[in-house]
């Protein structure tokens, strides 16, 4: 048997960070999108609401522009990770592990499922005492070796949301809706504010008038761009869930004890933010049977175990 | 939590106050109406509520989707919402591209976010180690 791995950090320093690319994107083009509108309005809405001005008319619309954006940049901030929705997830070599399943982790939440379904991540984990044969997999380029209270190393599995993915799709398509209709709403809001308030344009709080008539448009149609992101979002939830309620993965999954005996396979990779080795995502869980005592679980209970169907000995990885 | 969340709070907030105030310019230059000459409190003061405002909201967010303790994130999104928009709400005003006044304070917002979490936590945050918040 080889030397165990050492729990915790692996080597000196952190992961280092992938680029952050979206805020390069995003800021600039939302600058130029404002510049548009604050000069030229938005053509067909211009017409709908009646603005004309290229100072006040167009303010406004320019306000309510900026919050329905911010939404989208938001929603899309999340739709376009790169977990396997829209954008592939992170490409890793194919592993097959086997071992204890030591707990599992059911990552839905209601509240963002139902507030926030763009922003939902994947359906769980579970955490496997791996036999000694695979400890390469736990630790080869890894930052950190993830542990039980017994110091036996782990392999995080991570398993994949179709429904949250269906709730991603749908968010970004109900988010351009709600754009649409809350620039508009909000335009209107806006005008009606202005005129029940009455900016005094020799009033000490001028300024300040003008400004809340500019944040009503921002927040009227941010609410209806982020209202038009969640109901697209439930209803795409809807349709994944409905297309892929016959997931084995998922089904095996959510069947997992601790002290479950499994094989599983799937894309291994280092965590982005952490740094651990996990499989992203899970492809196949094979049970073979339970342990019969309660976690914590040793290496030497995983390697008790009966052979499992993975190849004896792992295909060297680069 | 890392710098990340500061410069993206930051970031957040200059954008608002960027476009808001420099809308508000636009606004009041509308009809020719001569109003009162904006002073540096004045719009210290309307950036601040727009800051403070658009950091509530992103907080609350944050909170929403993230595991993150709730007291120091809006205790973080106050000092940045408190700096940037008492610096950059005048700035922002006198920039009369509300496109431009987005980049350039969001931008700055950025980098105040970054400076705040430098000065709180030297760089990596702890919520021991943001004043007047234990967790």
């Amino acid at each position: 048997m080889s030397t165990p791995p050492t729990c915790g950090a692996q080597q000196p320093g952190s992961e280092p960070s992938p680029f952050t690319w979206w805020p390069f994107v995003a800021v600039p083009a939302a600058g130029g999108a404002l510049a548009w509108i604050a000069t030229h309005g938005i053509p067909i809405i211009n017409g709908i609401v009646g603005a004309s001005g290229t100072t006040a008319g167009f303010s406004v619309l320019t306000a309510g522009a900026a919050g329905a954006i911010a939404v989208c940049v938001l929603v899309l901030y999340y739709a376009l990770q790169a977990d396997g929705c829209i954008v592939s997830a992170t490409k890793g070599e194919p592993i097959c592990v086997s071992g204890i399943v030591e707990d599992t982790t059911d990552e839905n939440s209601t509240a963002i499922d139902v507030l926030a379904p763009f922003a939902m991540g994947p359906a769980g984990a579970f955490d496997l005492v791996v036999k000694s044969i695979y400890w390469k997999y736990v630790t080869q380029n890894s930052y950190w070796v993830f542990c039980d209270s017994l110091g036996a190393a782990m392999l995080p599995c991570i398993i994949k949301s179709e429904t949250a993915c269906g709730g991603k799709i749908g968010s970004v398509a109900g988010a351009a809706v709600g754009a649409v209709g809350g620039v508009i709403l909000g335009y209107i809001a806006a005008a009606a504010v202005g005129g029940a308030i009455g900016c005094a344009a020799s009033g000490p709080f001028y300024l300040l008038c003008l400004l809340v008539v500019l944040i009503v448009a921002a927040i009227v149609a941010a609410v209806v761009a982020y209202a038009g992101a969640v109901i697209g979002g439930w209803i795409g939830e809807g349709i994944a869930a409905a297309a892929n309620s016959g997931n084995t993965v998922v089904n095996t999954w959510q069947g997992l004890n601790p002290g479950d005996i499994v094989t599983a396979q799937g894309n291994w990779i280092t965590d982005p933010n952490v740094g651990n080795n996990e499989l992203l995502y899970t492809t196949s869980i094979n049970q073979t049977g339970n342990v019969g005592v309660p976690a914590p679980y040793t290496t030497a209970q995983a390697d008790a175990t009966a052979p499992d169907d993975c190849p004896v000995a792992p295909a060297p990885i680069q | 939590m890392s710098t990340k969340l500061c410069i993206r709070l930051g970031l957040i907030a200059g954008a608002f106050v960027g476009v808001l105030l420099s809308l508000l310019n636009a606004y009041t230059a509308c009809c020719g109406v001569p109003v009162f000459p904006p002073t540096f409190g004045r719009l210290a003061l309307d950036g601040l509520i727009v800051a403070l405002l658009t950091l509530f909201l992103a907080a609350a967010f944050i909170c929403l989707v993230t595991h993150l303790p709730i007291k120091p994130v809006f205790v973080l999104a106050f000092f940045i919402a408190f700096v940037t928009g008492i610096l950059l709400g005048p700035l922002a005003y006198h920039i009369h591209n509300p496109g431009l006044a987005l980049i350039v304070c969001a931008i700055l917002g950025a980098l105040l976010g970054w400076l705040i979490c430098r000065l709180l936590c030297g760089g990596k945050l702890s919520s021991t180690f943001i004043p007047g918040v234990a967790r």
